[in-house]
């Protein structure tokens, strides 16, 4: 494991110098009632690489969903020159504090042979509802390191499961070894301030109380980035950084 | 088999054992084809393992013989124990590591078995002072081995890829020395030699296949299996299976033609 992040890293780096880069931004920090709206966008620069065509072929209720194939979700530029499926979160900052998790499940769907949503976060123990909308069957493998990791089998279409993490973890990741193409990531958080960036690269991170926080961005592909914030009472708080 | 289910990733794809979602057919589609199917062939060998080593009881009169059935017989038992608790526990390395390495025994174990019940094994063979040559023999199959449970460490934890190298490369010097002393000690022994050889060339193969494997599974970044990243990776562990099997009868033989001076 530690040889494949070796040369993951290495291609990473690779990548980095011909001008590969994500960037991370924080726009503004505006209070609201009930504490402030941070917002900010992952921006892309550099060529952005051609999304890989995922064959389908492996299983016929897959390919007669998708004939033409999926294309890969691991990077998404979106037109406006921003990252897809950037998760975003508060770090450091809220420590000591407690946050009661939402009784209300986060869906997690097997639908067309992939994974929906891609990137997603969760806080610490909402349940997690794990859908198989497919004609076909799935194993969905969690590789948790914290928490407790689980492979259960959903042969059937409209079959659920729901499951909670216990510890915070950034990220967990699934994978269903039927489908080899298929993968998605969780960031288990113990707060609520988490978001992931969609098709125009923003985030907004609400409700946020006033103070200095450390902010980090993670994606799949291009790792992670960290920054300090500083949320003010009222105004607005603006920065830019490059990883 | 077991080899294309560790390159395709597929060892999870049935998160259940001994059944295979709660069947014993499930559809086979993406890795179930590869998981299943394995399943599917090792139950097979396992029941054809119990009718040889049941024949081997009943019509073997050499008492080593009959061990030697009990013996696979126990190894392929076990090698299913060990496939199913690969399974059930997510696939935990040490047990992963055994699994990999027992299949790779179980067929040396067979092998010895065909080799010593042989018609052929009786002929008596003309033979001079080749003591040093199957020691030798001896020695480097448990270096072969001790590559096979090296590449299954590297397979299924993906470190210690630099001592498999580097005993590849022991292996190759081993191997040579095992071909001259062959030349010099069984010039006449057109048997013994062309297991030698043969075994050196199989070493040769394996060992730019290993290269081959290295290449397309540490240095190629894809999403997705690639062919090249399933079959070169299998065919180096399978051709590792025949290797150390092939060291067994080499060494097997060598004795063999020792006693009967």
């Amino acid at each position: 494991m530690k040889q494949t992040k070796f040369y993951f890293s290495a291609l990473m780096v690779v990548l980095g110098l011909i001008g590969v880069t994500m960037l991370f931004s924080v726009n503004s920090a505006k209070a609201v009632e009930g504490g402030t709206v941070l917002t900010g966008k992952a921006v892309f620069e550099g060529t952005p690489p051609a999304r890989e065509k995922i064959r389908l072929d492996a299983d016929p209720v897959c390919s007669m969903k998708f004939p033409e194939g999926l294309e890969s979700e691991e990077i998404i530029v979106n037109p406006n020159g921003t990252l897809k499926n950037v998760f975003v979160y508060v770090k450091q900052g809220l420590e000591g504090q407690k946050f009661e998790a939402p009784k209300e499940p986060v869906v997690f769907d097997q639908n067309g042979c992939h994974y929906t949503p891609h990137v997603f976060g969760i806080q610490v123990n909402q349940p997690l509802e794990i859908r198989n909308s497919d004609e076909t069957l799935h194993n969905v493998h969690a590789l948790p390191k914290a928490n407790q990791e689980f492979n259960l089998g959903m042969p059937l279409k409209g079959m659920k499961l729901t499951k909670t993490f216990n510890s915070p973890e950034t990220m967990v990741k699934f994978k269903c070894e039927v489908h080899p193409w298929m993968a998605a990531y969780a960031g288990v958080i113990d707060h609520p301030f988490f978001a992931v960036t969609g098709d125009d690269g923003t985030f907004q991170l609400q409700g946020l109380p006033p103070g200095e926080y450390v902010v980090e961005a993670w994606h799949e592909k291009y790792g992670a980035q960290t920054a300090t914030v500083k949320v003010p009472d009222t105004g607005e708080v603006s920065f830019t950084f490059k990883g | 088999m077991g080899g294309l289910v560790t390159s395709t990733d597929s060892g999870l794809a049935v998160p259940d054992w001994p059944l295979s979602f709660g069947g014993f057919l499930p559809p086979m589609v993406g890795g179930i084809r590869f998981e299943h199917s394995h399943r599917v062939i090792a139950s097979t060998v396992g029941l054809l393992t119990l009718i040889l080593a049941i024949w081997t009881g009943m019509k073997e009169e050499k008492t080593k013989i009959r061990w030697l059935a009990i013996a696979a017989l126990g190894a392929v038992v076990l090698q299913g124990i060990l496939g199913g608790l690969t399974v059930l526990y997510r696939l935990p390395a040490p047990i992963s590591v055994a699994h990999a390495c027992l299949g790779p025994t179980f067929f040396s174990l067979v092998v010895s078995l065909a080799t010593v019940s042989s018609p052929k094994w009786e002929v008596r063979r003309i033979s001079s002072d080749q003591g040093s040559f199957h020691h030798f023999a001896l020695i480097t199959t448990l270096f072969i081995f001790l590559q096979v449970l090296l590449g299954a460490i590297v397979r299924h934890t993906g470190s210690w890829i630099l001592v498999h190298i580097a005993w590849a490369f022991l292996l190759l010097i081993m191997i040579g020395r095992l071909v001259r002393k062959a030349l010099v000690d069984f010039e006449d022994e057109k048997e013994i030699l062309r297991s030698t050889f043969l075994l050196a060339f199989l070493v040769i193969i394996e060992f730019f296949l290993g290269l081959g494997a290295f290449a397309f599974t540490r240095l190629v970044d894809s999403s997705q299996a690639r062919w090249s990243q399933v079959l070169i990776p299998t065919l180096h562990q399978t051709l590792g299976s025949l290797i150390l099997a092939m060291g067994v009868v080499l060494a097997l033989r060598s004795r063999r033609d020792l006693a009967q001076v």
